[in-house]
């Protein structure tokens, strides 16, 4: 290939420039792009290694999953989470925090990396490495003079860690342990909630006071406001798995001014249900419900669960009530399924600002109807009727099998249906079909006394719907006498 | 003398005439001789360099490849994820029967 010099020459020229503007524009080029480990290893000078340390922290602190935790808040009356789902084990996030350390030596801990120990003592804190986390806490205040960008998280955060600290010359407001099994929990989130207060806030740690246990599993509140709290405990689900929350005689602790008052947070082990269980489906007219026995138990109690799907078959609500009086002495009881869907309690006619009515499903069809899905539990209650466990725990272990069932739809009416899509007029229509079908007939009578418009029922017509059952149950006679009461009245 | 020779002799004249047009004349003569001193002279950078094709080739592969490297070295120094892949959203579900994951109801009703 021929060539003179001078084009030769403008082609290396216009090389070396373009070389020059390539090398000068890389760093930003790396940064902008996301390549900060190679940023920081040819450029670590450049005006955009301190912001690609960040960049690199917050990434690596977004691989543990932002918040990072995945906290369980149990207090007596309510429940919430922190994170639904979270992989990271300890270990995993130990490499982040190793990576993160070693990018502050490497880099030194200045204003620029605040960030970085800010996250680093996130995690160190969802490690339960509390002295760590304190030390960078600290560290990352000495900049919140300058900046307000960790706000109210550096504030609780710090205080939640600093306040596990026990104040010998102080008396405590609350004090308590709280234990799993009878065992006592080290490092176990604990917070109160104003038992005047409306609402919860989720996840706690911003608005309620918080501490931590020590290994002894004590905790210890100092300065409360004198008043009514509840006790919440923050534990991983592991922690809880197989365990329920043992009920105490009373639900809040009282605190008052210069005394020490005492609550103590116990989780028992959860009362096993065998069966049914795993979905299964229940053919036939007996379901027989089993349950291990557990220590100290007089009686146990059955609970029924009814499981509301929307149309996509999504969870999205269900509703728990008991499912007969009955108090077993024994671990299985079986129960006709005629007899608990004849068990129709007073469910009530609910109407919503736009007139959509709406009926408790139960209420209409029973405990327990054909097509059905339900959960299932078990209590059990001592000789003095307290209450020592239940099976409504925590499902959270790998081998946890819920205790989920199926009614077969087999016996379904359309009405059945209809009533489940809350077609109400049409379920009229559908169980007037069914002729003179007890079943129909007691569904008909509930919506016809209650109306399946904005408007009122009527009795009367319900009444005359009762009259045609042939075997009447105790909760037909009894809806009988009660609409006849009513007939008879001026 | 023969023939021949004379007819030689007419077929050089009419060849010198017809190649008449194609001679270069004495001005033409001189432009070619003062071109051939003006290349003898030609500066540096007119000058031309033979460049073999293997050393073109070789120079285009490097430019190619510098970035490219560049780039490959750079994208196997970023973190690898630490961390295990996170499960998508699993909610927590509460109810009067417990506490359980989503999944795990969905599942159940699956079996």
């Amino acid at each position: 290939m021929r060539i003179t010099v001078r084009t030769l020459a403008g082609m290396l020229a216009t090389l070396v420039l373009l070389f020059w503007i390539g090398y000068s524009q890389l760093p930003s080029f790396l940064y902008h792009n996301g390549y900060q480990e190679a940023l920081l290893k040819w450029f670590p000078k450049s005006e955009y290694a301190k912001p690609a340390i960040n960049s690199l922290a917050y990434e690596l602190y977004d691989q543990t999953g932002f918040d990072g935790d995945s906290y369980m808040f149990i207090y007596p009356v309510g429940w919430s989470s922190s994170n639904s789902s979270n992989t990271v084990s300890i270990e995993q996030r130990k490499a982040v925090i190793d990576k993160l350390e070693e990018l502050l030596d490497r880099y030194g801990r200045t204003p620029q990396t605040a960030d970085v120990s800010f996250h680093l003592a996130k995690l160190y804190m969802w490690n339960k490495d509390w002295d760590q986390a304190e030390r960078l806490y600290k560290e990352v205040k000495q900049y919140q003079e300058s900046s307000d960008r960790w706000g109210l998280e550096l504030e609780k955060f710090s205080a939640i860690v600093e306040s596990r600290k026990m104040q010998p010359d102080k008396t405590p407001s609350v004090e308590g342990v709280i234990r799993i099994d009878g065992n006592p929990v080290a490092d176990a989130f604990v917070y109160l909630v104003d038992a005047e207060s409306n609402g919860y806030h989720s996840p706690p740690y911003y608005d309620y006071p918080m501490t931590i246990t020590d290994e002894q599993g004590r905790y210890r509140f100092y300065d409360q406001e004198p008043g009514d709290y509840y006790v919440g405990v923050g534990l991983l689900p592991e922690q809880v798995a197989g365990y329920h929350l043992a009920q105490t005689a009373e639900k809040t602790v009282s605190v008052e001014k210069e005394t020490a008052s005492h609550y103590n947070v116990d989780f028992a082990p959860q009362l096993k249900a065998i069966s049914p269980a795993s979905g299964d489906v229940i053919e036939g007219n007996e379901i027989t419900f089993q349950w291990e026995p557990y220590a100290g138990a007089d009686y146990y109690q059955l609970y029924i669960t009814t499981i509301l799907r929307d149309e996509g078959g999504k969870y999205v609500g269900s509703t728990t009530t008991l499912l007969t009086d009955q108090k077993h002495t024994g671990t299985t009881a079986s129960l006709k399924l005629d007899e608990l869907t004849a068990r129709v309690y007073e469910g009530g006619k609910y109407v919503d600002e736009k007139g959509n009515v709406e009926f408790d499903t139960q209420g209409l069809l029973g405990m327990l109807y054909p097509g059905g899905e339900f959960i299932w539990s078990v209590e059990a209650y001592d000789s003095g009727g307290r209450k020592l466990s239940s099976s409504a725990g925590y499902y959270l272990g790998e081998d946890a099998l819920a205790p989920l069932f199926r009614i077969s739809e087999k016996e379904r009416l359309e009405g059945d249906r209809l009533i489940l899509e809350k077609r109400y007029k049409e379920a009229v229509i559908a169980y007037e079909r069914e002729g003179d079908n007890d079943r129909a007939l007691r569904v008909l009578a509930k919506l016809t006394e209650h109306g399946v418009t904005e408007a009122d029922g009527d009795p009367e017509k319900a009444l005359a719907y009762l009259k045609r059952i042939k075997k009447p149950n105790a909760g037909d006679l009894a809806a009988m006498e009660r609409l006849q009461a009513e007939h008879r009245e001026p | 003398m023969s023939n021949d020779f004379w007819k030689d002799e007419r077929l050089g004249e009419r060849l010198r005439e017809e190649m008449n047009e194609t001679l270069f004349s004495e001005k033409m003569k001189k432009a070619v001789v003062v071109r051939a001193r003006e290349t003898s002279k030609r500066s540096f950078w007119t000058r031309e360099l033979t460049i073999p094709i293997p050393v073109v080739a070789l120079a285009l592969a490097a430019l190619i490849a510098v970035p490219l490297f560049g780039w490959r070295q750079a994208a196997s120094l970023e973190t690898k994820p630490l961390t295990a892949e996170r499960q998508p959203e699993d909610r927590l579900i509460v109810s009067g029967a417990g506490v359980f994951y989503e999944s795990q109801l969905n599942k159940e009703e699956e079996r």
